[in-house]
């Protein structure tokens, strides 16, 4: 009897010890797989920066993993020069206002609006099987010279996953019917030509992935079409600009 | 007695890894909080209300001009409820058209994702592709980063601007407007003077949760 005893004791406590471990193993075992168990994220407060190698893959988990890239970025000398037929430098301060900016020669009384119906105009700003992923944030600004419309500018924000990388991002849309001259800081290596439905385009990569300034400026022959884009990709902007210059 | 042993060992762990799957850990991705409020770009009054153009007819709008500040920062309050930082701020400067010389601060998270973008207008700025962290913590902590300067934009006929100043805007995100403390511009235009910029009243606000 007492033998039977310490065997149901024994068989008793095996069956705790591997039953309790089993349990464990298998609910540590779902932890690790789930989805909703990541890495780094945003609770945890950023390294510092320059011990991450540029040139390595980056890790993108890591919060603030793009910073070195676009410090690289900042510390290069900006481009200044003509791409696709567009000037890309600053203006010169120093020239007198009236014989610069807004209207184009021989045209006065420039007047702002901001009115949605600029867009049923030339310059109007359609944006065809984009309207639900790229929304307009605000009203759109236009100037018009002897009422005449000369420019519209409108900021957009893209949807997430929309404009080809994860999160949301931003596009602000410039047309103008008399200027070839634009000016976003940047340098040489993120500029290049190519062509948007057949004309003549400027453009500018992000930094890195869909980090840092994007831009894409197409040659109107009597004005341009710019495409300034934040978290989105280049081919994002062109496939944008190519439907408005439909 | 042995096979007997092995047996109750082998329905034990199958019976113990079946309640594993039937009763897991409760697996919580803890969501984080985000605020950020920003303020006056500028020490200078505020000289417009809420508007879009501050020029006759006045149009009602998403933005706030503040009188010459010369300097202009990106100021702001940011929070976060695990008490790290907020966000970063990410500067973009265009210069299209002569009439607008545009800096632009775009709020993403620090994971990269993009929540909100403030515009300072007539503000000419060196610091185009630059990165700062937006301090958060608990309470809310403060950041002020220096983004540009205040230009001179033609003036009528070429231009539709007057005197420096900064335009201050929210041009992406959904960005809340403090419409309490700040006028709309058919109560506060041309010659409005109310309100000190500064650290004062915040102008736009974004939440968000990751």
């Amino acid at each position: 009897m007492k033998t039977r005893n310490v065997q149901l004791a024994a068989i008793c406590g095996v069956v705790l010890v591997v039953g309790t471990v089993a349990f464990l193993l298998v609910r540590t075992s779902q932890r690790g797989t789930s989805a909703g168990a990541v890495g780094p994220g945003p609770d945890a407060t950023p390294t510092v920066a320059d011990s991450v190698d540029p040139l390595a893959s980056p890790d993108t988990t890591k919060p603030g993993w793009y910073v070195p890239y676009l410090a690289a970025d900042a510390a290069e000398p900006q481009f200044q020069g003509e791409i696709a037929g567009i000037q890309i430098k600053p203006y010169d301060e120093s020239v007198p206002a009236d014989e610069a900016g807004g209207c184009p020669p021989g045209t006065k009384s420039l007047r702002q609006l901001f009115d949605d119906s600029v867009n049923a105009q030339p310059l109007g700003i359609r944006l065809g099987r984009f309207a639900g992923s790229v929304r307009a944030a605000g009203e759109p600004e236009a100037l018009e010279c002897d009422g005449q419309l000369v420019s519209v500018v409108q900021n957009f924000d893209v949807q997430p996953g929309e404009g080809g990388g994860a999160g949301a991002g931003s596009v602000r849309i410039f047309r103008s019917l008399h200027l070839h001259r634009f000016w976003v800081p940047a340098p040489a290596g993120r500029w290049s030509e190519g062509e948007v439905g057949g004309r003549r385009a400027a453009s500018l990569e992000p930094v890195i992935g869909t980090v840092g300034t994007s831009a894409v400026i197409v040659n109107d022959s009597d004005g341009y079409t710019a495409l300034v884009g934040e978290g989105v990709t280049n081919e994002f902007l062109r496939a944008v600009a190519e439907e408005i210059e439909k | 007695m042995k096979r007997f042993s092995l047996t109750v060992a082998f329905v034990a762990m199958v019976v113990g890894g079946c309640l594993g799957v039937l009763f897991p850990t409760k697996i919580t991705h803890a969501s984080t909080s985000y605020s950020v409020y920003v303020y006056p770009g500028g020490n200078g009054y505020q000289s417009c209300g809420w508007h879009a153009t501050c020029l006759s007819p006045y149009v009602s709008g998403a933005a706030l001009d503040f009188e010459d500040p010369t300097w202009v920062y990106f100021r702001s309050y940011g929070s976060s409820s695990t008490g790290s930082v907020a966000g970063q701020g990410r500067i973009a400067y265009i210069n299209s058209d002569q009439c607008h010389h545009l800096t632009y601060v775009d709020i993403y998270d620090v994971l990269g994702g993009y929540h909100a973008e403030v515009l300072y207008e007539h503000v000419s700025s060196g610091y185009a592709g630059y990165s700062f962290w937006i301090n958060g913590g608990i309470p809310a902590s403060t950041t002020e980063y220096y983004v540009g300067q205040t230009v001179q934009e033609p003036t009528a006929p070429t231009c539709p601007f007057t005197a420096k100043h900064v335009h201050e805007q929210t041009t992406g995100g959904g960005m809340s407007l403090n419409t309490t403390d700040y006028l709309d511009v058919a109560y506060c235009n041309a010659s409005c003077h109310l309100l000190k910029g500064n650290w004062n009243y915040w102008v736009f606000s974004k939440l968000w949760v990751n």
